[in-house]
C-alpha cells in the first residue's frame, strides 16, 4: 500500500503499467537470491530512462518512504529486499546499451543490461566485459557495480571496480551526477570509485560506462582432482607462488562434487575425490602451453591424483559444468542454503578449509564449499531445513563462527556478495566503531536524509555512532 | 626491508626551510606512529593549527590541493614492513617507506608493483597513494587505486582509521580505500598501506620507433588497438618523435607481441633502434617518471584515446608558446606538457588565456585539463568547474573526516 499521491505521481512519471502495487505480484520482490530474507515492498516502480527515474525517486522522497534499487535480485546478502518497506526502483526496462565504441574499447550501458548480454554485444568488435560473476547470465551492470562483483576469472582480471570509468547517479533528492567518465583523468576524490559497492545506499546508477578488454586469443583449462582439499588449497598457493597469474583458479569441494554428481548437472568429476581445483589460463598462444604444464606438475606435486586438459572447447565447457552448476544442484539436495562468502589470504587457504570442515563437523551440519580459490574467496554454503528451528540456531552459530575464524586469520567477512542485510550484524568483526561512524557519515554525505536503501550494510547507530 | 630511520623527530627554523624547499611552513614533524601523529593532530586542533601530511616532500602542494600550514608532518620514520607474505602477492607498509627501497626488496623476491605515476622515484608510498596518479601501465595492471587494499591513516581530529585490509576482494563496507587514495592528505593523513602485488614478467623489453610526429602518433594508435596489450605505448613529441613500445611476459611471449608490433600498419614505416632488455627497460620507464623532474610548469590533457591527435595538438599549442616539451600516454589518451623556468615574455602575459581555451578544447570533447603545477603568481584555475552536487558531498566528506579544518590540503572545486 502506497499513499494515493504518491501512486499518482509514480503513474504519471513512467505510465501505468511501470507501477506494481498488486499484492501477488509484489511476492517476486520479496526477497533475492537469499531467500531467508522475506520482505514485501509497498510497490515497485520500473522507469526507462534517468529522467524517469529521477521523478520517481522525488515523489517516493517527499512521501518519505524508503527507495530501494533493484536489478535481477540475484543478489546473495539481501541487498534488494525493502526491510523497511518502501518502493522499490526496478531497472529491468533500462536494459539498452547506448554506446558499443569499439575504438576507445569502453561501452555505455543502462543499468539493466545483463552482464553476460555486453560480452555478446561486444565479441563481434573482438572485446568482452571482464567481470563475470557466475550469474552472468541472469544479473544485471547496476547490480554488479552496485556490489562491486567478481567472477572466476577476476584472479587475473580483476573486479568490477577495475571496469567502471564513469558513472551517472540519481540521488535521494531527485539530483543527477556524472562521476568520472573515460578520457577525464581523476581530479578531485574518487567518488566514482567510492559508488562502486556501495550497495544502493548512495543513489541508483543510471548510466554505467565501462571498459572492454580484447578477447584473449586462446585459452587453456585444466582439471586436477585431489583426495584431500587441503591439498587443492595447498596448490592454489604454490601456483601463485611460483609466479603464474591463471586466469580462474577455482575449487569444488567433496560434499559439492558428490551434490553435482548426483543431480542433473552431472559433469564426470570422480565422487570419491575431496576436490576438483578448475585452472584456467588465458592470453596469447605463445608460453599458454608451459604456463599450463607447469601448473599441472605443481597440482602433482601436491599429490593431485589426476589432472586432465581440456582439448578442445567441448572438454572445457564440460571441466567447468561441475563450477557452475554447484550451485544449482545443491539447491537441490537441502530445502536451504547459507551462502558464505569469506576472503582469507591465499597462504591461509590450506589451514582455513580445514578449520571450516571441522567447525561443520562439530555441528553436525554439512558444509559444501565451492569457491574462487585464486582469490582466497571462500564459500562455504551450509545446508539445512529452516523449519528445523534447533538447527537454525546451530548454522548461525557456526556461520558466525567460520567468520571470525577467517577474520582472525586475516580476511574479512565478505568479498564479493556485499554486506546487504545478511551480514549487518557482523560489520563489527572487521570495523570497530570509529570506522563504522566513519562508514555512516560517508552514507548520509549521499544521502542526508536516509532514505537510501535503509537497513542495510551498516548496524543501526548507537548513541555513540551519531555525528 | 625494516629498521625505522635515523630522522630526527622535530625539525625548525633553516633545517626546516631546507627540507620544506619553499613550501610555506615553520616546522617539519617526523611522527614515529599512527599514535603519536594522532596527539600531534590532537595538540594542532587545539591550538587552531593547521597540518600538512607529507612523505619526502617532493611535491609538497599537492599539485594544487595544497593551503599553507603551520607545520608539515612527514611519514617518512613509519617506514618498516608490517606483513608481507610472498605467496600471497599482497604487502602492508609503513606510508614513509621510499618507493624505491620497496622496489629493490621486491625485487629479491621476484615481485614488483607495477605502478608508475609521475615522481615515483622519490616519492614514499604514502604520498604515491595520497597522490593517487597513474602512469603508463594502468592499462595493463590497473590505477594505483586497484592495487590499494588497506589504508591506516589519522584523521583531523586524531582518530586512528583502518579501512580495507590485506586480503585481494573486500567489499566489507563501503570502499573507503577508493576515497582516501588521492585524496592528497586532505582527510587523512596515513600512516600504513596494503598493496596488492605481481609476480614480475621474466622478460620486459621495450622497442623503440621513430619518426615525423604524425606518423608517430599514428604507429602509437595502431599499436594500442592490437589484441596484444603492451605494458606503454607512450610517445615523445621531440625531434624526432619517438614512439616507445613496453611488453612484459615470458620470453615466447613478448617475441610474439614484438613481432605483432613490428607489423601493425605505420610502424613498419618508422626507423626502429635496438630494443632495450631487462634493467635498462626498466630504468627507462623509470627515468620517464621523472619526466617532470625540477620544471615548475606541468599540465595534463586528457581525452578518449581515439582524439589522442586533437588532444596531442592543444598541448603543442601550449608548449609552443611556453617553449616547453610534450609526451603522452596512447592508451590512456593522457598528454603532458612541462615548460622550464621563465617563460618567454610574450607567453607569460597569455598564460591565463592560452590554459583557458586550451581546457576549452579538452573540455569540449569531453576530456579534461589540470595544471598539475605552475607559479602560484601564475594564479591558473586547477582545473575545470565542478558541479554543484559533487562540490557538496566532497565538503561534506572534508568535514566527515577533518571538521575543524587542521589537515591543509583541499579538494580542488574551483
Ligand atoms: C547462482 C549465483 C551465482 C552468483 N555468483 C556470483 C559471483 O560469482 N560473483 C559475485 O560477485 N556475485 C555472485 N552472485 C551474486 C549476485 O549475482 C551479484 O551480487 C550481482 O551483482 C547482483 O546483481 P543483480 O542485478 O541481481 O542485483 P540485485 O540483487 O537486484 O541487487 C543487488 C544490490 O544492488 C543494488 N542495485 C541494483 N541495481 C542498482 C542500481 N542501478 N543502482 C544502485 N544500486 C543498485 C540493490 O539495491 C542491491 O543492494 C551470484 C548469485 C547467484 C544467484
Ligand atoms: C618529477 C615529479 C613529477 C610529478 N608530477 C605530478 C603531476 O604531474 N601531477 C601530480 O598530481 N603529481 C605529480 N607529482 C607528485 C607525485 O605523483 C607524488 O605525489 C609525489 O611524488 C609523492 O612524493 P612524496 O612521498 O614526497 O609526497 P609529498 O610530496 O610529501 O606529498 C605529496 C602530496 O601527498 C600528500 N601526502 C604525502 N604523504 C601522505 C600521507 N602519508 N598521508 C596523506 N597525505 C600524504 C601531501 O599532503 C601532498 O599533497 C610529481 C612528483 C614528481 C617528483
Amino acid at each position: 500500500m502506497i499513499p494515493d499521491a504518491l501512486h499518482r505521481d509514480l503513474t504519471t512519471a513512467c505510465g501505468p503499467d511501470a507501477v506494481i502495487v498488486d499484492e501477488d505480484r509484489l511476492l517476486v520482490y520479496e526477497s533475492d537470491g537469499l531467500t531467508a530474507h522475506r520482505h514485501r515492498p509497498a510497490a515497485v516502480v520500473l522507469p526507462r530512462t534517468t529522467e524517469e527515474v529521477q521523478a520517481v525517486v522525488r515523489a517516493i522522497s517527499r512521501a518519505g518512504l524508503p527507495i530501494v534499487p533493484r536489478g535481477a535480485g540475484t543478489g546473495l546478502s539481501g541487498g534488494a529486499v525493502a526491510v523497511r518497506g518502501g518502493v522499490i526502483v526496478g531497472t529491468a526496462r533500462m536494459n539498452r546499451i547506448l554506446v558499443l565504441d569499439a575504438v576507445n574499447r569502453r561501452a555505455l550501458l543502462q543499468p539493466g543490461v545483463i552482464n553476460a548480454h555486453l560480452s555478446e554485444a561486444a565479441r563481434p568488435h573482438g572485446l568482452y566485459y571482464a567481470p563475470d560473476p557466475s550469474s552472468q547470465t541472469t544479473c544485471t551492470i547496476g547490480g554488479n557495480v552496485a556490489e562491486n562483483s567478481g567472477g572466476p576469472h577476476c584472479l587475473k582480471y580483476g573486479v568490477t571496480s577495475r571496469y567502471v570509468r564513469g558513472l551517472s547517479v540519481v540521488l535521494s533528492d531527485g539530483s543527477v551526477v556524472s562521476l568520472g567518465g573515460m578520457g577525464r583523468e581523476q581530479d578531485g576524490y574518487d567518488l566514482l570509485g567510492l559508488f562502486v559497492g556501495s550497495e544502493g545506499c548512495f543513489g541508483i546508477a543510471t548510466e554505467v560506462e565501462v571498459e572492454l578488454l580484447p578477447i584473449p586469443e586462446t585459452v587453456r583449462t585444466l582439471l586436477a582432482i585431489f583426495d584431500e582439499l587441503e591439498s587443492a588449497g595447498q596448490a592454489v598457493s604454490d601456483i601463485i607462488g611460483a609466479g603464474l597469474l591463471p586466469a580462474a583458479m577455482e575449487i569444488i569441494d567433496g560434499e559439492t562434487i558428490r551434490a553435482v554428481e548426483d543431480s542433473v548437472f552431472a559433469a564426470g568429476y570422480p565422487t570419491d575425490a575431496e576436490a576438483a581445483l578448475v585452472i584456467e589460463f588465458d592470453g596469447p598462444e605463445a608460453g599458454i602451453d608451459d604456463d599450463a604444464r607447469r601448473a599441472a606438475s605443481l597440482c602433482e606435486e601436491t599429490g593431485a591424483r589426476e589432472v586432465r586438459l581440456a582439448r578442445d572447447e567441448e572438454e572445457r565447457l564440460a571441466l567447468w559444468k561441475g563450477r557452475k552448476k554447484a550451485f544449482g544442484a545443491m539447491g537441490r539436495i537441502a530445502p536451504d542454503l547459507l551462502v558464505q562468502d569469506a576472503t582469507v589470504p591465499r597462504t591461509a587457504l590450506p589451514r582455513i578449509l580445514a578449520g571450516i570442515q571441522t567447525i561443520g563437523r562439530r555441528y553436525g551440519l554439512t558444509v559444501a564449499n565451492v569457491f574462487h580459490a585464486g582469490d582466497g574467496n571462500l564459500h562455504p554454503n551450509i545446508l539445512f531445513d529452516r523449519r528445523d528451528a534447533e538447527e537454525l540456531a546451530r548454522v548461525e552459530r557456526a556461520s558466525k563462527e567460520i567468520m571470525e575464524l577467517c577474520v582472525e586469520a586475516g580476511g574479512t567477512i565478505t568479498g564479493e556478495h556485499g554486506v546487504g542485510l545478511d551480514k549487518r550484524d557482523y560489520m563489527p568483526l572487521v570495523y570497530g566503531p570509529d570506522e563504522l561512524d566513519a562508514l555512516w557519515g560517508v552514507r548520509r554525505s549521499f544521502d542526508p536524509d536516509g532514505l537510501m536503501n535503509p537497513g542495510k550494510v551498516l548496524p543501526d547507530v548507537s548513541t555513540a555512532g551519531t555525528t | 626491508m625494516t629498521g625505522p630511520s635515523t630522522l630526527p623527530h622535530v625539525l625548525t627554523g633553516q633545517e626546516a626551510s631546507d627540507w620544506l624547499g619553499g613550501f610555506p611552513a615553520r616546522e617539519v614533524h617526523f611522527p614515529g606512529g599512527p599514535e603519536e601523529l594522532a596527539e600531534l593532530v590532537g595538540a594542532a586542533r587545539a591550538d587552531g593549527r593547521r597540518l600538512a601530511p607529507a612523505g619526502a616532500g617532493t611535491w609538497l602542494d599537492g599539485g594544487g590541493w595544497g593551503r599553507p600550514a603551520d607545520a608539515v608532518v612527514s611519514m617518512r620514520r613509519m617506514d618498516t614492513t608490517v606483513h608481507y607474505e610472498p605467496a600471497d602477492l599482497t604487502l602492508t607498509v609503513g606510508a614513509g617507506m621510499e618507493w624505491s627501497a620497496l622496489s629493490t626488496a621486491l625485487d629479491a623476491e621476484g615481485q614488483w608493483l607495477p605502478l608508475d605515476p609521475p615522481g615515483v622515484t622519490s616519492a614514499t608510498v604514502g604520498g604515491v597513494v595520497a597522490a593517487g596518479m597513474s602512469g603508463s601501465l594502468r592499462t595493463l595492471y590497473g590505477a594505483v587505486r586497484d592495487n590499494v587494499l588497506g589504508i591506516e591513516g589519522v584523521t583531523g581530529e586524531g582518530r586512528v582509521l583502518r579501512f580495507g585490509g590485506r586480503v585481494v576482494k573486500n567489499v566489507a563496507g563501503y570502499d573507503l580505500v577508493r576515497l582516501l587514495t588521492g585524496s592528497r592528505g586532505s582527510l587523512v593523513a596515513m600512516t600504513a598501506v596494503s598493496l596488492r602485488l605481481y609476480p614480475r614478467p621474466a622478460t620486459d623489453r621495450t622497442l623503440l620507433f621513430s619518426g615525423g610526429v604524425p606518423e608517430v602518433l599514428r604507429g602509437g594508435a595502431a599499436v594500442a588497438r592490437l589484441p596484444v596489450m603492451a605494458a606503454a605505448v607512450d610517445v615523445d613529441l621531440g625531434d624526432p618523435a619517438e614512439l616507445i613500445v613496453r611488453l612484459v611476459g615470458s620470453e615466447v611471449e613478448v617475441s610474439a607481441a614484438a613481432a605483432a608490433v613490428r607489423a601493425a600498419p605505420v610502424t613498419g614505416s618508422l626507423l626502429e633502434s635496438d630494443p632495450v632488455e631487462g634493467g635498462e627497460s626498466r630504468a627507462l620507464h623509470l627515468r620517464r617518471t621523472a619526466w617532470e623532474d625540477g620544471v615548475p610548469w606541468v599540465v595534463r590533457c586528457s581525452a578518449l584515446p581515439e582524439h589522442l591527435e586533437t588532444t596531442v595538438q592543444v598541448a603543442r599549442r601550449i608548449a609552443d608558446a611556453w617553449h616547453g616539451d610534450v609526451t603522452a600516454h596512447v592508451q590512456q589518451g593522457v598528454v603532458r606538457v612541462k615548460a622550464g623556468g621563465t617563460l618567454p615574455a610574450d607567453a607569460a602575459q597569455d598564460t591565463g588565456k592560452l590554459v583557458l581555451e586550451a581546457r576549452a578544447r579538452m573540455e569540449a570533447m569531453e576530456g579534461r585539463l589540470v595544471v598539475a603545477s605552475a607559479p602560484s603568481e601564475a594564479s591558473l584555475a586547477r582545473s575545470g568547474a565542478v558541479s554543484p552536487v559533487v562540490k557538496q558531498v566532497q565538503s561534506r566528506l572534508k568535514r566527515l573526516f577533518d571538521p575543524d579544518g587542521v589537515l591543509a590540503p583541499e579538494a580542488p572545486s574551483s
